[in-house]
């Protein structure tokens, strides 16, 4: 038996731990606990008053029978007497039973509260250090109440020990997450940050974790912590080895304090101060050189410690994106680590690699090592269960990168035809829909692939995904190789033959849509696979799906024309470009750092150079919430709101306009925002929809006014609706199927954030509502009696609708967009800011006259010849306010990879611009 | 440690850092604001400071003395990790308030 604890024993408790460990059965082991939890319960309410000792140990045991997975419901109030004790052990139980049974007991709470006060204003280190350890590890809202103002004072504070300032660091840290509205900022956030230049390691690396999370909300304050954190950084990496003494792990100096600060400096962009950007260059390198050195030590763990340190790096610079040759750099390393031996390495590198992929400068560098991580994909195919559930992911990632990267397409389709050779079981269905997809657009591939694809398919052993994906194209496209003899139409029939009874269901039902193309395509096979298709196999198909394609496509074959069965099995049309189904498919699963993450961080950032925006007078429009980014040319535009009337109890704008029961605003239809967007750079159309009402809109602006005449139609048959709706008395009753006009007036007082909500109440008396489904063929009614309906939707009043066209020269406009691109970086430090720059991918192919007229419906001028580069367009206009006028100069540059940077200025000294 | 396996499973929408010692496993669960790597090497940190600690002992009774130790055990993890953070990875000082205890508790 091996030694029980040291010290106090509380022999009891292991006597009781091996009396379980011996139990042979899981129903003993219940026994055995019953019985225990019998004896402590009549411990525990005996007159007796137990003495510290026999507390503890029943409170550690009912600990144990916690933590074995049994429920524990009482025993608390014993905890929390525990906490008032003298002795620290005795403490630490209780502390250590409340923090792992959090019990909210709102008496209970108030007492552990008293006690945890106590022991903080105890000056007893030992006693504060448990009492904020249980703070950060609970951290409910009733301690962040009564601690949240002491803590930053005991964390400042000169007379506080290290391991005190240590835990207050991140008991404060945890009060903030949890309850950040109860820890303001105040002047102890300027010693926080000097906390990063302290001695004690310890401390400064509780110090990091919580300037990195204050940093997060409120950048401008702890900025200064930038040059602190570089400059520890670089002692710590230069350091000797003998310097660091205890914080040295196996010949790395202080690796979590360095990743930690890699964190930090992560959530800035990269310093402005030349002196400290260069400073922080040189550190990133020495990392970068310290990775290709021999290594100080072959244990495992020196490497796996200096790796950390790298990676972290690595994740820095490409947060930074600034530097080419750090960037390229970082890229070669990480081509290195894809093709170690230690799997671990080649997971985190590519991991790495598809956040670098997004970079600007780092292309070519990328693309030598596509190939790479193809032939990684071949080594690791083997591999153990925790690697294969990471397969599917990496495989989708694989795929993006090489379509992001094709410059030629019959590259991406041998990539991806390799891919799934290779890692065919984990292909999931979006990367070879992509595949074909991209092929049916562009013509030029497809012949190319149909011949790649009859020759991957004469493999012996073929995957099922390559069987799907050339039955779907030699269906399509198999007439372009037909010419060869290697490849007739024979051939193509019995090569994809020889392998459906391989195939699962889903396949076969391709395949046999394939075998009716190829009648279509090749007639002079038709009667062999009319023989096929009318063999039994296929017709007394037990599958349903399979045995319905073989008798319809049979009967096709035989009684059509071939004009009708050239239209029927003519070639697919091109798919309308739409977001990568891969990229949504991504974004679905919630996966670590990847392309879409960074979409979202490059939009993160885009805000972040919005500033904070202070409207004139806000109109706190209590339930409008900030409108999807508008995406034409994927302007990440930010919400714009109205300040125009002052703002209403219920806060939408138009309650007041309107008269009738001013009852609770909606909250916003579903599916207002879709056609909100639309809105950005048109001006009529139909605003929303749903069974019950149409709004359409027209509406024509000028300078600051606009004008509204909404028309609302209410198209239910038979229905009869009242509307309380106007400026103008409406008729009460409007008969379904009819419109009402309304008009409604805007002024625009000053620049603004959010588009006003408009709010429609209406009742339907007596409604009967016929839905026709003529699919189906089945009357369905529904009956609305007198329900109010109450409706809010989002009039699309946006920022850009009070925009002037101004025409300009080309010497004009270039003058002033140097001197507000001065201006700007001069006033960077201080808001507000002027421009708004927005790098993203364009959705769609840029298409020049689109573009222009999409410019010219956002309301700007567009001027022609003004830019040397004819690629790019430029617009000016002047945003007219009732109280200012902001002139606006707009810049749309897009690049040969459909990125486009899009910047726009404006001149009002006392406007930040959205 | 074979070198085929990956240390890293990604679960629901977070990430499993796991180390096998033996007969014992110690499992990190871990968001994506983390840096995979350190946390994999601060597991060997843990088991090397209880190591330290129970020094009279080799790796494979690592397991029996977690369980008959769990406040000790505890103790220094909540000198190690507090709040989810990383705050003190120095062994010495880890230990000190634990032998400061130990002397206590003995005289």
């Amino acid at each position: 038996m091996p030694a029980v604890s040291k010290g106090d024993g509380m022999r009891g408790l292991a006597v009781f731990i091996s009396d379980i460990r011996n139990c042979k059965s899981k129903e003993a082991e219940i026994k055995r606990i019953n019985k225990e939890l019998a004896n402590i319960r009549s411990k525990f309410k005996g007159d007796k008053a137990l003495d510290g000792y026999s507390k503890k140990k029943y409170v550690c045991k009912l600990l144990f029978i916690f933590l074995l997975g049994h429920d524990i419901d009482f025993g608390h109030m014993e905890a929390v007497n525990l906490l008032s004790s003298n002795r620290y052990t005795e403490k630490q139980i209780g502390y250590l039973f409340i923090s792992v049974l959090v019990n909210s007991n709102s008496e209970l709470i108030r007492l552990i509260n008293n006690a945890i006060k106590n022991d903080l204003a105890s000056r007893n280190p030992t006693f504060m250090g448990l009492a904020l350890h249980c703070i950060a590890n609970v951290g409910s809202r009733e301690m962040a109440e009564a601690f949240a103002g002491e803590i930053p004072k005991i964390l400042v504070a000169g007379d506080t020990m290290d391991s005190v300032k240590q835990s207050a660091a991140l008991c404060l840290l945890r009060l903030y997450r949890t309850s950040p509205d109860l820890v303001p900022m105040g002047d102890w956030t300027s010693r926080v940050v000097h906390l990063l230049n302290d001695q004690h390691l310890g401390v400064v690396t509780a110090a990091t974790s919580l300037i990195t999370t204050l940093a997060q909300k409120n950048p401008e304050e702890f900025k200064t912590s930038v040059s602190l954190a570089v400059s520890r950084l670089s002692r710590i990496v230069t350091s000797a080895s003998t310097d660091l003494q205890d914080y040295t792990y196996y010949f790395v100096p202080a690796p979590w304090l360095s990743v930690k600060l890699l964190r930090l400096l992560q959530c800035y962009p990269p310093p402005e101060d030349p002196a400290v950007r260069g400073r922080l260059t040189e550190c990133l390198e020495t990392i970068l050189n310290k990775a290709q050195e021999p290594p100080k030590s072959k244990k495992v763990q020196h490497s796996n410690a200096k790796n950390a340190v790298l990676f972290e790096a690595i994740s820095l610079i490409i947060h930074h994106d600034s530097e080419p040759n750090l960037l390229v750099r970082a890229c070669n390393q990480l081509g290195q680590f894809l093709q170690h031996r230690e799997t671990n390495l080649r997971y985190l590198a590519l991991e790495s690699m598809c956040t670098l992929a997004s970079s600007e400068f780092s292309h070519e560098a990328v693309k030598t090592h596509i190939e790479t991580v193809i032939n990684a994909l071949k080594v690791n195919i083997e591999c153990t269960v925790g690697f294969q559930s990471l397969l599917p992911p990496l495989v989708l990632k694989v795929a993006i990168l090489a379509e992001k990267y094709a410059v030629d397409y019959t590259w991406y389709v041998d990539t991806i035809l390799n891919l799934i050779r290779i890692a065919g079981d984990y292909v999931s269905e979006e990367v070879w829909y992509r595949v074909i997809q991209i092929v049916i657009n562009r013509d030029d591939v497809q012949g190319y692939a149909a011949k790649t694809v009859f020759e991957a398919l004469q493999a012996p052993a073929c995957h099922e995904n390559l069987v799907k994906v050339g039955g779907y194209i030699l269906g399509e496209f198999g007439n372009l190789i037909a010419g060869d003899p290697r490849s007739s139409p024979l051939i193509q029939f019995n090569l994809l033959h020889s392998k459906f009874h391989l195939c699962s269901v889903p396949t076969r039902a391709l395949l046999l849509s394939t075998y009716i193309k190829f009648v279509n395509l090749f007639p002079e096979i038709k009667t062999t696979i009319q023989d096929v298709l009318r063999s039994d196999s296929q017709l007394k198909n037990a599958d349903v799906e399979l045995q319905q394609r073989a008798v319809e496509y049979l009967r096709l074959s035989t009684i059509a024309s071939t004009d009708i069965l050239a239209t029927v099995l003519e070639e697919m049309p091109p798919f309308p470009e739409r977001e990568s189904s891969i990229l949504a498919k991504l974004k679905k699963k919630k996966g670590p750092g990847t392309v879409t993450d960074l979409e979202e961080i490059k939009k993160e950032r885009s805000s972040d150079m919005n500033g904070s925006a202070e409207p004139a007078s806000v109109n706190a429009s209590a339930v409008s919430t900030p409108s999807p980014s508008a995406d034409l040319l994927g302007l990440g535009a930010a919400p714009l709101t109205n300040s125009a009337p002052p703002p209403s109890s219920s806060g939408s704008l138009l309650v007041d306009v309107f008269s009738d029961s001013a009852s609770a605003v909606a909250p916003l239809a579903p599916g207002s925002d879709d056609n909100f967007a639309r809105f950005v750079c048109k001006n009529n159309g139909v605003l929303f929809e749903n069974q019950l009402l149409q709004i359409g809109l027209k509406s024509e602006f000028r300078q600051n006014l606009g004008k509204f005449p909404g028309r609302v139609a209410v198209c239910v048959n038979q229905a009869q609706s009242q509307c309380g709706v106007g400026t103008k008395p409406v008729d009460p009753t409007v008969d379904g199927g009819a419109q009402v006009q309304q008009v409604v007036n805007i002024e625009c007082v000053s620049d603004f954030m959010e588009a006003p909500i408009l709010n429609i109440q209406f009742r339907l008396r007596n409604c009967w509502q016929f839905v026709l489904h003529t699919l189906c063929s089945v009357y369905s009614v529904c009956r609305y009696g007198g329900t109010f309906q109450n409706l809010s939707v989002k009039l699309p009043i946006t920022l850009n609708k009070f925009f002037q066209p101004t025409e300009m020269s080309s010497q004009d406009f270039f003058q002033r967009w140097k001197q507000l691109s001065k201006n700007f970086h001069l006033a960077l430090c201080c808001s507000p800011k002027q421009e708004v720059q927005n790098i993203f991918k364009a959705k769609h192919p840029m298409d020049a006259e689109i573009t222009k007229a999409k410019i010219i419906g956002f309301g700007s001028a567009l001027l022609e010849e003004v830019d040397p580069n004819p690629a790019n367009f430029v617009g000016a206009g002047i945003i007219h306010t009732k109280t200012t006028q902001i002139g606006c100069l707009l810049r749309l540059e897009p690049n040969l990879q459909a990125q486009v940077s899009l910047r726009i200025y404006g001149i009002n000294t006392n406007s930040s611009l959205h | 440690m074979r070198p085929r396996e990956c240390s890293f499973i990604e679960y629901k929408d977070f990430k499993l850092v796991y180390r096998q010692y033996a007969a014992l496993f110690v499992v990190v669960g871990i968001n994506e604001t983390e840096n995979e790597m350190a946390v994999y090497e601060l597991i060997h940190n843990f088991v090397e400071v209880l190591d330290k600690y129970f020094s009279r002992v080799s790796e494979l009774d690592v397991s029996f003395f977690i369980m008959f130790n769990l406040d000790r055990v505890h103790l220094i993890l909540d000198e190690m990790v507090l709040n989810g953070c990383i705050v003190e990875t120095n062994p010495n000082r880890i230990l000190a308030p634990l032998f400061v205890l130990d002397k206590v508790a003995e005289s």
